[in-house]
This record gives structure tokens, sequence and C-alpha cells, in this order.
């Protein structure tokens, strides 16, 4: 290559086919990023750190490859090259072309040597996945979006409110690990936690991810959330309370697939889940769990993207792909079986696959690290993952496992070449990374000085997923997915906001009220006036003289009397008065 | 029905056959023989359990669906 091409930032690549794809009505330009994204995953394993630009007086280190942001750009490549072939006719331009700016952001997060570059591939994002998310065409995509991109500019703010504080305090805005326990530290870790799915706005996942289009939730799944791993573990690594989250996302992840009658949202739930495994890596923080989490997220991308394809093959088949309805289709999708199958291992950590390095990977630095018991706690959660990706989620789109009487199978219509190649593609990329782990350890952003393969390793892999399988299989008739819906932190906060929009009703309502008392009151003494003055008032009477006389001669007597009683004694007054001569 | 009791006794089998082979040609897990058995059996049934729970609590079943 070219040495002025190597300080190219490989999210220049993304941006200008995402305009080029937006701008050119040629439906030909829909093949450009299948061209593109294989220069831009060479480009990225080849560029080298650019010049800073100095920017309102700030020097911005807009170029930084690390050997970490290398290897996650690449996934978010694979993950990109893989959306653009599977929705090459699905896609509509403006839906590819925010694909195409999604990842841009995402590299220039992986790249970014400083704060600020970051929040902008951080913006960049956000405002791309929104338009993704909103291009959906699904019932609720709009609403969804809208959910969407306010809790990612909430997540914005609070990144953005850290950069400022940490720029406020005269620390330094290179990207890399901040000193702990500080404002600046907190708020951005709030920002990208928000990112990661934590609670409690962590359910955006499951809201929003079912409701992009099938191509759509593809490069959705891979990208925002990873995109926070690679963050917590550049800044945040050994952050103590990150376990604590990562082992919550594994619960809340694995709990609420089980409930889940929507296949893609069971897919979202198992992401969550996933991630969990990456966020507790990065609370230990040390070099091998780096590694596994690195390992995780890259092995991650590959089978949760095969499985979002298949989910999306029945989307796009069935025009819906819920649990409770879905008819056994495995001799109708013969290669879309296969393919969720390898995923399904690669998933359940099975060994040759890319799941089985990284769960090794990742559950040997918990084993090494200061709290062994979280090698038990990641134990049990890999086990757990029969019931969404592993098991459970080939069984009820593949097998008719979900409803309890047999559904008859529609006619379905042959896949398309590009969605048989893009299907085919990554279930490829989840068998790779188990093939040739040496080759792929070298990737890692540091040495790996264990082998992922040993014997014991692979037999406690078996007896984990065998047994925890056998469980998974006993407990299915209680288990059987139904039509409905689950109560997530949103309903919590959709219940707040009515509430706060009871108060605010009532208040307008006081309002309204005490105007209305205000303007009666006023109203009512205006016509005691009107009543006393008017031209019926009773002032406003003709008095005849003699009457009016009278009532003069009233008020002077009334005057005296009071005069008199003001001055001397009422009895004196009498006297005097009525000549008593006392 | 009996496609799953086939399916079942296949894992069992399996899980028994890997546990024996552990035995015979590693070390055990974590100084126990079968501790491996013991945590898919722990992590299997955990959530299991938690849903049977919590299911009354977290899902409702109204005429309203999940997307």
């Amino acid at each position: 290559m070219m040495p002025e091409l190597a300080i190219v930032h490989p999210a220049l690549l993304l941006l200008a086919t995402a305009v080029l794809v937006a701008a050119v009505p040629w439906p030909a330009i829909r093949r450009l990023p299948l061209l593109m994204a294989p220069l831009t995953l060479m480009l990225l394993w080849l560029v080298q750190p650019g010049h800073n630009l100095v920017w309102l007086g700030l020097e911005l280190h807009w170029l930084q490859p690390s050997a970490l942001g290398r290897l996650f750009a690449s996934a978010f490549v694979l993950a990109l090259w893989g959306t653009s072939l599977y929705g090459l006719t699905s896609l509509r331009r403006h839906e590819l072309a925010a694909a195409w700016g999604y990842a841009a952001g995402a590299l220039i997060v992986c790249f970014s040597g400083d704060w600020l570059c970051l929040l902008c591939g951080w913006e960049l994002m956000a405002v791309a996945s929104t338009l993704i998310i909103l291009s959906g065409r699904q019932p609720d995509s709009d609403k969804a979006g809208m959910r969407y991109l306010l809790i990612h500019l909430a997540g914005g703010v609070l990144l953005l409110s850290g950069v400022a504080t940490l720029a406020a305090s005269g620390q330094s805005l290179l990207f890399g690990p901040l000193t702990p326990a500080t404002t600046a530290y907190w708020l951005i870790l709030a920002g990208v936690l928000v990112n990661t799915g934590a609670p409690p706005l962590g359910f955006w996942v499951a809201d929003a991810y079912p409701q992009a289009s099938a191509a759509g939730m593809v490069i959705l799944s891979a990208l925002t959330t990873k995109t926070a791993v690679f963050v917590l573990l550049s800044a945040f690594a050994g952050e103590p309370l990150l376990i604590a989250i990562g082992l919550y996302l594994c619960l809340y992840g694995t709990l609420y697939a089980l409930l889940a009658d929507d296949l893609r949202r069971l897919l979202a739930y198992s992401i969550i889940h996933q991630v969990g495994f990456m966020v507790v890596a990065a609370g230990i923080g040390s070099p091998a769990a780096i590694n596994g989490a690195a390992a995780q997220a890259f092995a991650h991308i590959a089978y949760k993207m095969t499985l979002v394809m298949a989910a999306g093959v029945l989307l796009q088949q069935l025009g819906q792909c819920r649990a409770s309805t879905l008819p056994a289709l495995a001799r109708q999708l013969p290669l879309t079986s296969g393919c969720v199958l390898v995923a399904a291992a690669a998933s359940l950590g099975l060994p040759l696959t890319a799941g089985f390095v990284s769960k090794t990977l990742l559950v040997g630095s918990a084993a090494a690290s200061s709290w062994p018991w979280l090698e038990t706690a990641l134990l049990l959660s890999s086990a757990a993952v029969v019931f969404n990706a592993g098991i459970r989620f080939p069984a009820l789109a593949l097998f008719g496992a979900g409803p309890t009487q047999p559904q008859t199978v529609p006619p379905l219509t042959r896949l398309n070449g590009n969605v048989r190649l893009a299907l085919l593609g990554s279930a490829l990329l989840c068998l790779l990374p188990g093939w040739w782990p040496q080759l792929f350890c070298r990737l890692l952003p540091f040495a790996e000085p264990r082998q992922p393969y040993s014997l014991p390793a692979v037999l406690h892999q078996l007896q984990l997923v065998l047994i925890a399988g056998l469980v998974c299989l006993l407990s299915w008739p209680f288990l059987r997915p139904a039509a409905g819906y689950s109560l997530d932190w949103n309903t919590l906060f959709a219940r707040l906001f009515q509430l706060w929009q009871r108060l605010l009703d009532s208040q307008r309502q006081l309002g309204r009220y005490l105007w209305q008392l205000l303007t009666s009151s006023q109203v009512r003494s205006f016509m005691f006036l009107f009543r006393t003055h008017g031209p019926h008032g009773i002032l406003a009477r003709s008095w005849p003289t003699g009457s009016l006389a009278l009532w003069v001669a009233l008020l002077l007597a009334s005057y005296i009397v009071l005069y008199n009683l003001k001055t001397r004694s009422l009895w004196q007054f009498f006297c005097t008065s009525f000549g008593l001569g006392c | 029905m009996n496609r799953r009791l086939l399916l079942s006794c296949g894992l069992l089998t399996g899980a028994l056959l890997f546990t024996v082979i552990e035995l015979l040609l590693a070390k055990p897990a974590q100084g126990q023989p079968g501790a491996y058995l013991l945590l898919g059996l722990t992590g299997g049934a955990l959530p299991v359990l938690l849903t049977l729970l919590l299911r009354p609590l977290l899902r409702r079943r109204e005429n309203r669906h999940d997307a």
C-alpha cells in the first residue's frame, strides 16, 4: 500500500461510500459497499497513526490505531460487509447509507486518540442507528426509534458532560484510562454504560432492535453494544462496579430471553446476556481478561449476525417471527438451518467454534483474577446460553418447538443468492477462529500464553453444555413461549412518565380552576355593582323628593346623635335634647 | 414425546461419558470429578426456577404483543 494511504482514516472510506450510496440514484451503486468493505478491512490493518489536527485550539488525535481497536474495527467491518450482502436487495438506499455511516462512527471510536474524536463518532453512531430503526417498516418502528434516540442522546449528553468536566479540570483529553473516582470518570462511565444496555436504561436493546428491518438488525446487533465494550476495555478496565453490572446483564438477558415470544426480541436479550460477559471481563481488567473480552466480542458478532440473519429470513418469509406460532421450517430452509446450528454451537462454546476459544480465554481469566468465584459465575452464565441462542432459538425458529399443536407450513420462496452467501460467510466466521485458534490469538491485543484447546477444557465444556441442554429439554413444557409482553424497565419508566403527566394534568386543572374562581368572582362583583349601580340598580332609580328629604333628615339626625355620643354621655344627651333639666 | 425422551437420554449419556473420560484421562476440574456436571445442572436449573417464579410478575398475556 502507498504510504500516503496508510494515514487515511478507514472511516473516511465508509463515510464516502455512505454519501455515494445516498446521493447516486443508480441501482448499481448498491454493489459498491461489497467492494469497499474488503478495502476498508485491508486498510484498517495497514493504517498508521495520523498527524494530529488542531481545531479551535484543541489538538485532535483523530487516528490512533491500537491492537484492540483494529480487532473491534475488523469485526465491525465484517458485520457491515455481511449486512450489505444480506440486504443487497432488501435494504433501501438511505438505510444502506445509514448503515455505512453508523459503521464509520464505530470506526472513528475505535481509532480515536482523544475523547473529543470519540464523542464525534459516538454521536454519528447514535444518529445513523436511529435512522436504521426508523426505516424498519415494523409496526412500532417510529416510536421505538424515537425512544432509542432519546436514550442515546441522554447517554451522549452524559459523555459530553464527562469530557467537558475532564477538560475543565485540566486533565488530558487523550483517550485512555481515566483517573478513577472523579466526576468526569463517573459521568463518562455512565454515558458509556448506557450503550452497553446497563440498567436502568438498558431496555432500549430489546425495544429498538426488533423494530429494525431484517438487514438493519444485523448491523445494529454488531455495533453499538460492542463499541461501548471497546471503550470500557480501553478506559475503565479494572473497575469493580463493572463486574456487578456484567453479572446483572447476564441474569437479565437470560431471564427475559426465556420470557420472549418474538424471536428477534429473544436475540436482543441474548445480546445483552453476551455483553454481560464482556462487561465482567472489563471489570476484571487484566490483560488476559481484555483478550478474552475482545475474542468474545469477535465471536459474538459472528454468531449473532448469523442468528439475526436467520430470524430475518423468517420475518421476510412469514411476515412475523413469533415463536408460539412458527411451524417446523428446517426442511424447507436447509441452508439457513445449517448456518443457525453452526452459530448456535458457537454461542454454546462447543469445540471447533469461535465461541469455544473466546469462552475458554474469558473463563480462564476469571479463574486467575482476584475474584475466583467469578469463574463459577461465568460458567453458570455460560450454561444458561442454552436458553437463548444455544438451543432455544434453533428449536423455536426451525423445529417448531413453540406451538403446542403442529402448525401447517406455508409455501416459502427461494432465498436470494446474496442472502445465502451472507449466511454462509457469517457461519464460516463462527468457525474459523475455532479452527485456527493460534492465528486468532495473534490478533488479540496482548500476547496470549495459554492454549485454548486442552483435553480438560474440551471435556469440561462438553459436560457443561450437554447437562444444561438436558435441563433445557426437560423444562421445555413449562417454558413454552406464549403471546403477550414482558414488563421491563420501560414499563417502570412508562409508569413514571404517566405519573409525571398526571401531575402536570392536575397542575393544569388546578390552574384552570383557580382562573375560573378568579374570573367568576370578578364577574360576580361586577354583577353586584351592576345590580346596584346599573341602569336598573337601586342607586340609579328616580326617588320622590319627600323620600329624599326624609333620608337627608335621617342622615342628619344620625350624624347629630353620633356627634353627641362622641362628646357627651348618653344620659347628658337625653337630658339636653329633651329638656329634662337634669 | 418419544423424541424428547430419546434426546434427553442421549444428552445424559453424553455428559456422563465425558465425565468418565475426564476421570480416566484428565485431572478432575476444581479438584472434584463431575464439578462441571453440577455447574451445568445449576446453570440450567437456576434460570428455569427464576423464570417460573418471576413469570407471573414479569409477563402479561394481554392482547398486546412483544413486537
